[in-house]
């Protein structure tokens, strides 16, 4: 027993010395920076350019390695507050909530003017997706709008007019009945549906209602338009069936991801898909696609939500320095270019989509009418509304859950909304409780509240500076109800 | 004790081997396991308790308790928990079954060989006559087929020695990999379930438009019926206990309240008027004789069973099930004139919030009957002497009778160690499957304690509370077990 024991021990560290030879090849002079992000086939392109780029530039020079397989949040997590994060971290907009609360980010507001990645070199309305609790945490390496993208053909096969740029809830309701009538042969199971889903957040918002209050101290999802946003979504599915339910679904695919919705897109199953530009990337494999961008239905409020990730610096990290280049190269032509050539997303600096090369890509005729119209849909994006005091991931998990239960008749949507405002209520309580400096923080916005509930109920104006939650600084200065300076 | 240069020498050896062994257990299971009972205790959150932060952790008692209990999600997933763990006798009753079946109890080894190439003839001719009448197989069809075909054949050639290696295959299968192959079988479309489901549920929906539309009344009434016989039959034990000294009243009124369940459920369950009073009524006159009997006759002296409580849980348990069951069928017969007229749909396992849990029962049920009860009921099986069973013979008992005084009571202390490794593993488990197949959906309804525990450590952070809840499960589990131990009968028959 001992010679075979023996034998494993001698192979293992055989095994551990060839591990290292092999690794030596791999090995550069350079330091070399470690990138934790998504499964990104672009990302190794945007690597080379990034090195030509720091060659032009005569920038310091040094290596980026990808790593692709710690990109779930958790790990992130896990492997940031044991002290062995990677250099750059990319965040998913949830997710830097998390990160940035662990203390683990490095604040760039002192270095952001010198490498030119402050929030306003980027899209407005992004300062709340990049400036959590008074720190810069990152800078947006993609930014999208969501869309919805048409089959234009399908419209046009089953005889049905092009719906409007702009739609309120009744006529998106309308069209898309005439169109699953038009669509489905009757007496058989449904196979084509009028769009895949429906953002609640831009219904909600299109109502004038937010899950937080205008400081983000309370949800207030039990609220009429909330639940009337719900119930309209309940009856578009299971009533009208213009969006399709999870038994729907399976019929159609094995699974919800964007892959299999885009799949079914593409098999005429939709109308209209729910994206962003970086659905495009799939979509371009189909050039007989006939496509054409709207913006979600509304109510009296037109909106589309600001989704953008962003690259933040691990702050125990022994090459911030060198990091921070990695975030500039965002902002250069370079990386902007690549963006708009690979269709990832829309790019990070305005300017760009302003060129030529944006709106009318020349090797695709066919997408000219697309991209000057989802470059419009940023002027009225706004980001999430993320309160302080949750954490995204978790409110967006709990009204999700009653979501659900309410799709599966399990409560209405009024019990359903009532529910999921007292189980995120609580959570904000919890955290204001344990945490002495929110709790300083929250008793400070709640006095706010009550001013700004008072100024209302008076039919004042009230002072913008009062307003955190992203979402009511635009609605209240475009229902003319605000005085002040200040963007959303 | 003293020791000579030889036996240092093997101690020492002995002690070497065993170092990686200590230390792994001491780095990875006891340090983390004494740490994480002390941060059950605090407020630890990793937002602000970090290498990045200077805030002190504190103490603050039983808080995280405090809040776990008085936390509404918190019970529902515990009630989640509980839930998939009814699938457990079942899923013992499978293993024993599984393990009868291929030790080959009481069966001649020709005999199977015979039936086992009747199988594969009619196999082959079932398939060869749907090709020559020109059906169209599926791929799906055509790969189960051969299957089946290459599992009869592989026992005709290697015996019961290729069945225990195929009954097998699902423990030493990685456990993610199934849980995708599930998920597959699952789809409501395309999977082999729904697809197997469909021409039955076709056929009953056709029956139905030929029947009188008071079948579904008449078959519901039958079912009730036959939930509220179990329920006497079980009574009928407790009294004859009760009578013969063998039980207190404290375990007849914990025996006739748990027997009562089936009652409440099916208060709830069964909406129309008359349906609810025919299961309760008579389960009432049932419950009454019991209590009736039972106070009149006042016991000498106790003479407690030696199997301990056994004898009357497994009972109870199967009544319960049987009784449940038939309320459930009951139910679904009275519905199904209405529900056929409207056509019947295969269910959508995973999506729909009531199918989600049953549908994961399904599955856990699967992975348990060729799991490690198996083999361990192979080897407590392998282990009776024969000359009982010989004994049996001489007394002309039945196949039954051998296996219920015989089989059953010498695997005592097996049943009695895979139960509770059973429940153990029913307490803790959860979380692959969970984040696997359903994310803890729809709306919850997978979510159980270990994926609760997940969410509250790695998505919130608070690992304190996290701790928390790992130790409630813990003390849930060790009560669990104590009450095994207490009552449970873990000893053979001699």
């Amino acid at each position: 027993m001992k010679y075979l024991l023996g034998s494993i021990f001698l192979l293992l560290v055989l095994a551990t010395v060839a591990d290292q030879l092999s690794r030596r090849s791999e090995t550069s002079d350079l330091p070399v920076l470690y990138w934790v992000t998504d499964a990104n086939p672009a990302r190794e392109a945007q690597i080379l350019r990034f090195y030509d780029w720091l060659e032009e530039n005569d920038y310091p020079r040094f290596r980026i390695h990808l790593d692709n397989s710690n990109s779930d949040a958790s790990k992130k997590l896990i492997q940031g507050i044991s002290g062995v994060g990677a250099d750059l971290i990319h965040m998913a907009r949830d997710e830097a909530w998390l990160l940035q609360a662990t203390g683990m980010l490095e604040d760039l507001t002192p270095i952001a003017a010198k490498h030119h990645i402050t929030p306003d070199a980027t899209w407005p309305g992004l300062e709340s997706a990049v400036l959590i609790g008074g720190q810069q945490v990152g800078f947006p390496p993609a930014v999208n709008a969501q869309n919805f993208y048409l089959n234009v053909d399908l419209f046009e096969e089953f005889d049905q007019p092009l719906p409007p740029e702009q739609w309120t809830i009744d006529e998106f309701e309308a069209a898309g009945k005439a169109f699953i009538a038009a669509a489905n042969p009757p007496g058989e199971r449904q196979q084509i549906f009028f769009v895949d889903t429906v953002n609640m957040v831009s219904l909600r918002r299109s109502m004038g209602r937010s899950m937080f209050n205008e400081t983000m101290t309370r949800c207030t999802l039990d609220t009429p338009e909330s639940v009337r946003a719900h119930a309209l979504l309940y009856k578009w599915m299971h009533v009208d069936h213009i969006i399709p339910t999870h038994a729907d679904l399976d019929f159609l695919a094995s699974s919800d991801t964007v892959t299999s919705r885009n799949q079914l897109f593409v098999q005429r199953r939709y109308a209209l898909l729910t994206g962003a530009r970086y659905s495009l990337v799939q979509l371009r494999d189909y050039p007989d696609l006939h496509l054409a961008v709207r913006a979600a239905p509304h109510d009296h409020f037109p909106n589309v939500l600001l989704g953008a990730s962003s690259v933040g610096i691990y702050k125990a990290s022994k090459h911030k320095e060198l990091a921070a280049y990695f975030l500039e190269f965002f902002t250069s032509e370079a990386y902007n270019m690549g963006i708009i050539q690979s269709s990832d997303a829309t790019p990070p600096i305005p300017y760009f989509t302003t060129t030529e090369a944006y709106l009318r890509p020349p090797d695709r005729p066919n997408e000219w009418n697309l991209h000057g119209k989802l470059a419009d849909l940023l002027t009225i994006a706004i980001p999430l509304s993320a309160s302080p005091f949750i954490l995204p991931t978790t409110a967006s998990r709990i009204e999700r859950e009653f979501r659900y239960s309410m799709l599966a008749d399990v409560y209405t949507a009024k019990e359903a909304m009532a529910l999921a405002e007292q189980f995120i209520n609580r959570q904000i309580d919890l955290n204001v409780e344990a945490d002495p400096v929110l709790r300083a923080h929250f008793k400070q916005l709640l006095k706010d509240q009550a001013t700004i509930e008072a100024l209302r109920a008076a039919g004042k104006p009230v002072p913008l500076e009062l307003i955190t939650n992203p979402f009511y600084r635009r609605y209240y200065v475009a229902q003319g109800w605000a005085v002040g300076e200040g963007g959303p | 004790m003293k020791y000579s240069p030889r036996q240092w020498r093997r101690l020492r050896s002995g002690l070497l081997f065993l170092v990686p062994n200590i230390t792994g257990f001491m780095l990875f299971t006891l340090v983390p396991l004494v740490l994480s009972f002390v941060l059950a205790f605090t407020n630890w959150d990793v937002r602000r308790h970090n290498i990045f932060k200077t805030e002190q952790l504190e103490f603050i008692g039983f808080q995280n308790f405090e809040r776990l209990f008085s936390h509404p999600a918190f019970w529902q997933y515990l009630g989640n928990t509980l839930f998939l763990m009814l699938g457990i006798p079942f899923a013992i009753g499978g293993s024993l079954v599984a393990a009868l079946l291929l030790t080959g109890e009481g069966k001649k080894k020709p005999a199977l060989r015979i039936a086992l190439a009747i199988a594969s003839g009619l196999l082959i001719f079932s398939l060869t006559t749907l090709l020559i009448l020109g059906f169209e197989f599926s791929g799906i069809q055509v790969l189960i087929g051969l299957l089946f075909l290459s599992i009869l054949t592989a026992g005709l050639i290697g015996g019961t020695t290729v069945y225990r290696t195929i009954f097998y295959a699902p423990h030493f299968t990685a456990g993610v990999a199934t849980f995708l192959l599930w998920k597959k079988m699952y789809n409501p479309q395309t999977g082999p379930i729904n697809n197997a489901l469909s021409p039955i549920l076709s056929t009953i929906e056709n029956a139905f438009r030929f029947l009188p539309p008071a079948s579904g009344l008449i078959l519901g009434t039958l079912a009730i019926l036959l939930a509220v016989l179990p329920l006497v039959l079980l009574h009928r034990k407790i009294v004859r206990a009760r009578l013969d000294a063998e039980i207190g009243r404290g375990v007849l009124f914990g025996l006739t309240g748990a027997s009562t369940i089936p009652l409440v459920l099916g208060w709830r369950w069964l909406d129309t008027s008359w349906q609810a009073p025919l299961l309760i009524v008579p389960a009432l006159v049932s419950l009454g004789w019991v209590f009736f009997s039972s106070v009149r006759h006042r016991p000498f002296r106790m003479v407690p069973s030696r199997y301990g409580l056994m004898p009357f849980i497994l009972p109870l348990c199967g009544a319960v099930s049987v009784s449940l069951i038939s309320i459930g069928l009951s139910v679904v017969a009275i519905r199904l004139p209405g529900m056929a007229e409207s056509g019947l749909n295969p269910p959508n396992w995973l999506a729909d919030y009531h199918w989600a849990k049953p549908a994961i029962m399904i599955m856990a049920f699967w992975a348990a009957v060729g799991s490690n009860n198996m083999i361990l009921y192979i080897a407590g099986l392998t282990n009776i002497p024969r000359e009982l069973y010989d004994a049996a013979d001489i007394d002309g008992a039945s196949r039954l009778q051998r296996f219920w005084n015989v089989t059953w009571p010498q695997l005592a202390p097996v049943t009695f160690f895979i139960s509770i490794m059973s429940v153990i593993h029913g307490l803790q488990g959860g979380f692959e499957m969970a984040r696997t197949m359903t994310q803890g959906g729809p709306a919850g309804a997978t979510t159980t304690l270990s994926y609760f525990v997940f969410i509250e450590g790695f998505e919130t952070g608070r690992l304190g509370y996290a701790s928390a809840v790992v130790w409630a499960l813990f003390v849930l589990v060790m009560t669990v077990t104590l009450i095994n131990f207490k009552f449970g009968n873990r000893y053979v028959n001699d």
